[in-house]
């Protein structure tokens, strides 16, 4: 995974930070519309959110076990029936709180960046 | 060229490489373990493979077109490293310290083991299942050769009665190990080389090259021997059925005869025995349990029959429980029954019969002298018979009997 200690240090952290909030994209692109798993993974690894894809599914089975989200078996023609996703009541609440404090500490942690960038200019 | 193996990933069959799979169950084995115990881990592990499959198929590998180690190593490098499944749980609980795949204690099986075999296994086999090397329970066989064949008879028998392990967790079966994936996945690699060995080993030795047609021979008599079997199997059911039926239809004629016609052809006795038999619900008790007791061992003879004929035991253990507690009750009901009956049926009659020391004098006194009549009231034939002073009539003079002959 990495070529130098101090260099899997960072991409260690990086992925901490995904992996620490990742449950709040996903049931952002469930809430929008019920959505199977390869379609979640393509959404997220296009926002750049996602390093591998083994973590998704850990992941939505948490989701589900605190029933924020459920499924769904659908049919698929080429491979292996799908789980279609779909958002409950208690994750539509759960959503709305973190839309909340994801708004406060996107806002706090800009406000520090924008001060660190300013402090790097002088 | 390289040895496949067919596995299943979200119910798709896919044809897999050998060292493929190698790789493949590795690394579902290791994200299994990297997995929080807080997950729900089976489920996990079916959307991986699920997903996993997905990736296979986009990659034009299906049961025909075998998955190469070079696919399982782009695909699961997509999916993540297995240390990548653990970190993601937020709520901080700890990671899985023991795996619990798989490790259920597996049960110690009799299996011949033709990994390791000079002639079938059965030797090797038996040595797995008392953990013991085996060499000795060869050496055992050999020796027992001398007392009247009695070590080739055994091995045959056993050849014939105990399977071969085919699959790796009946291998692991027979020596009585757990089975974990791991072990599984090295004990294919220790088998892929074993092959080469094995073919390295047969171009040397006359044994080798004989061994084939040996165990062809022997395989072949197995087979005779088996249909013979089957045979036996089938006549010795079907005989047991049908003595079964037959004897459990005579059973019911027979009771239906006495207990329904007007019982004329049966002895005095026992008709005036039935009929307080009958008048008494203690009787009626006892003639129902006698049925019932009689009755079930057929029973168990026709279930016995079936379960030759259909290879497979008819007794459930509900059924033979319920058969086994009803034939006790009812052979006790009948037993104290009978006993009780029996008291009763003597008291009615009153009986000199049984006694034999009754007897019955009858004096006609006539013109031509007095008759007597004495003689045993029973009429059971062999009583009066030996009782011969008492046969009927003895004319005597008058005088005599005044004389105090006969009191």
């Amino acid at each position: 995974m990495s070529d130098t200690s101090q260099e899997y240090n960072v991409e260690n952290t990086q992925s901490q930070m995904r992996k620490g909030f990742l449950e709040f994209p996903v049931l952002l692109i469930i809430g929008a519309k019920p959505t199977y798993a390869p379609d979640i993974l393509k959404q997220l690894k296009t926002a750049n959110l996602l390093v591998v894809e083994g973590t998704l599914y850990p992941l939505l089975s948490r989701l589900k076990r605190y029933n924020l989200v459920a499924y769904q078996w659908e049919e698929s023609k080429t491979g292996p029936p799908r789980k279609m996703y779909t958002i409950t009541n208690e994750g539509k609440e759960v959503l709305i709180q973190l839309e909340l404090s994801w708004k406060t500490l996107d806002t706090s942690v800009t406000t520090l960046i924008k001060k660190f960038e300013t402090s790097q200019k002088v | 060229m390289k040895k496949i193996v067919n596995i299943t990933l979200g119910g798709i069959v896919f044809a897999t490489e050998i060292d493929a799979y190698d790789a493949l169950a590795t690394y579902l084995e290791s994200v299994k373990q990297n997995l929080s115990s807080a997950d729900d881990y089976t489920e996990i592990i079916a959307d991986i493979e699920s997903a996993l499959a997905e990736k296979f198929i986009a990659r034009n590998r299906n049961e025909k077109f075998a998955i190469t180690n070079a696919d399982v190593l782009t695909v699961t490098a997509e999916m993540g490293a297995p240390s990548d499944f653990k970190g993601d749980d937020v709520s901080g609980e700890s990671d899985r310290v023991t795996s619990p795949v798989a490790q259920t204690e597996t049960k110690k099986r009799l299996y011949r083991d033709t990994d390791d075999s000079v002639i079938a296994g059965v030797a090797s086999g038996i040595a797995h299942y008392f953990a013991i090397d085996p060499v000795v329970v060869r050496i055992i066989f050999f020796v027992s050769v001398f007392f009247n064949g009695l070590g080739i008879l055994a091995y045959i028998v056993l050849w014939l009665v105990v399977p071969k392990a085919e699959t790796t967790a009946q291998k692991y079966a027979a020596r009585g190990e757990k089975v974990t994936l791991k072990e599984i996945t090295q004990r294919v690699k220790k088998n892929i080389e074993k092959v080469d060995v094995a073919d390295l080993d047969a171009a040397k030795g006359a044994w080798a090259g004989a061994r084939p047609t040996f165990v062809k021979i022997f395989e072949l008599f197995g087979v005779v021997a088996r249909g013979v079997l089957t045979i036996v199997k089938y006549v010795v059911g079907f005989m047991l059925l049908l003595g079964g039926a037959l004897s459990l239809a005579g059973m019911v004629s027979v009771y239906s005869v006495v207990l329904l016609s007007d019982k004329i052809l049966l002895p005095l006795e026992a008709q005036t025995a039935l009929d307080i038999m009958l008048g008494s619900a203690l009787g009626l008790v006892a003639i129902t349990a006698s049925f019932v007791m009689m009755s079930i061992p057929m029973l168990v003879l026709i279930l016995a029959g079936g379960s030759l004929i259909v290879s497979r035991s008819l007794f459930t253990v509900s059924k033979s429980i319920a058969l086994a507690v009803v034939w006790i009750v009812a052979m006790m009901l009948a037993g104290t029954t009978s006993v009780l009956q029996l008291e009763q049926v003597m008291q009615q009659h009153n009986l000199g019969e049984f006694s034999g020391e009754e007897y019955q004098i009858q004096v006609n006194v006539a013109d031509d002298g007095v008759h007597i009549d004495a003689g045993i009231s029973t009429a059971e034939e062999e009583d009066v018979a030996s009782a011969s002073p008492s046969t009927p009539v003895q004319d005597l003079p008058a005088s005599e009997i005044l004389e105090g002959g006969v009191d």
